[in-house]
């Protein structure tokens, strides 16, 4: 699942490293508007439907807590 | 429309709609915290149709409607029963790629609302930039905000542009980068931008049309260049259909992306006429 995150953000922004980093939003690695097409990029890949309002930046800050939130809408790890 | 008197108010409605459906449709993409401010300037107001809760924020003349709903259907019916031509100026914002906004864009071209403008965001890679420094750029500062303000207005589109508050304005020359050009100690020019860790973000930038061909612009766009040296990515918003601006941007490496502002209102008004 990690790795799949992964391929997501890279295709988003291909010009950084996310396997090696974290805090993507405060470092300015994902913006508001990043975090709604990984929403649907997630949706897409993960055949889910994540919920409006758990769209906040601490579900999308690292590969640790965007894992947290599919698991959370019933993906498997 | 009821006034939201406090951010608790708004979590249960939310959660209200919430319990309906596993998804909610909505156009605000930030945090409902960052609304708590104009909750307390009491500048949030609500209306509730069916499952669809809308908001409206307060802005300078006019109000920005955001929606809460559980699903497209129930979206339209809402917007139908909203008696939006009864209402003084709204404006909405549908933002996302463009094979998303279509759905959500026909439901409320449906129910009364025009298409005022479209914005579309372009980058470009924060490669290394052979900027100079032109020592006619300048900080601009606090006794300045006014003034800034005044050009902001009177040369930017409120509705479309997101225009800053002038409180906004003072905090982002205490805070972020906001620079100018002079003549005679007047602003004739100035570029807004603020650096977020490794992405950087042009506001504003703009040179007065009688001081043009002066290179001033460059000077400023230099300015951000130096300033964002650290920035892998940068960030801009254009009206799409402005293709001069858009060559300009081109021409300093910056592309278009597919992400786009879909800017509604409920007036048959239009950004080119401005006849609002």
């Amino acid at each position: 699942m990690k790795q799949k995150i992964i391929d997501i953000l890279q295709e988003l922004r291909p010009e950084f490293d996310f396997s090696d980093n974290s805090n993507f939003i405060d470092q300015g690695m994902l913006d508001s508007f990043d975090v709604v097409n990984l929403v649907t990029s997630l949706d897409e890949e993960f055949g889910i439907s994540i919920d409006g309002l758990d769209i906040i930046p601490e579900n999308f800050n690292t590969i640790d807590s965007i894992s947290e939130l599919l698991l959370k809408n019933g993906v498997k790890s | 429309m009821e006034i939201v008197n406090n951010y608790s108010e708004l979590i249960n409605d939310i959660n209200l709609i919430k319990k309906k459906e596993k998804k909610i449709l909505s156009n605000y993409y930030q945090s409902i915290d960052k609304l708590e401010e104009y909750i307390i300037a009491s500048k949030i107001l609500k209306e509730k149709i069916e499952d669809t809760l809308f908001l409206f924020k307060q802005e300078h003349d006019f109000l920005r409607l955001y929606f809460f709903s559980p699903s497209i259907k129930c979206l339209s019916r809402s917007i139908d029963q909203l008696d939006i031509q009864n209402k003084s100026l709204v404006v909405t914002d549908l933002i996302g790629r463009s094979s998303e906004i279509g759905l959500l864009k026909d439901s409320f071209l449906r129910y009364n609302f025009t298409e005022y403008t479209e914005l579309s965001r372009m980058s470009r890679i924060g490669e290394n930039y052979n900027f100079v420094t032109d020592p006619r750029v300048q900080k601009v500062t606090l006794n300045e905000s006014t003034d800034l303000f005044t050009i902001l207005y009177t040369n930017f589109d409120r509705i479309a542009e997101q225009l800053p508050s002038l409180e906004n304005i003072k905090n982002w020359i205490e805070k972020a980068n906001v620079y100018c050009i002079k003549q005679n100690g007047i602003i004739v020019g100035f570029i807004i931008f603020e650096v977020i860790g490794y992405s950087s973000y042009l506001r504003y930038w703009y040179v007065d049309s009688n001081f043009r061909n002066k290179k001033f612009g460059s000077g400023l766009l230099n300015k951000f260049f130096e300033l964002s040296i650290s920035a892998k990515k940068h960030f801009f918003w254009v009206i799409s259909n402005n293709k001069n601006a858009i060559t300009r941007y081109t021409h300093y490496g910056f592309e278009i992306e597919d992400l786009f502002d879909c800017v509604l209102t409920n007036k048959n008004i239009k950004y080119e006429t401005k006849n609002y």
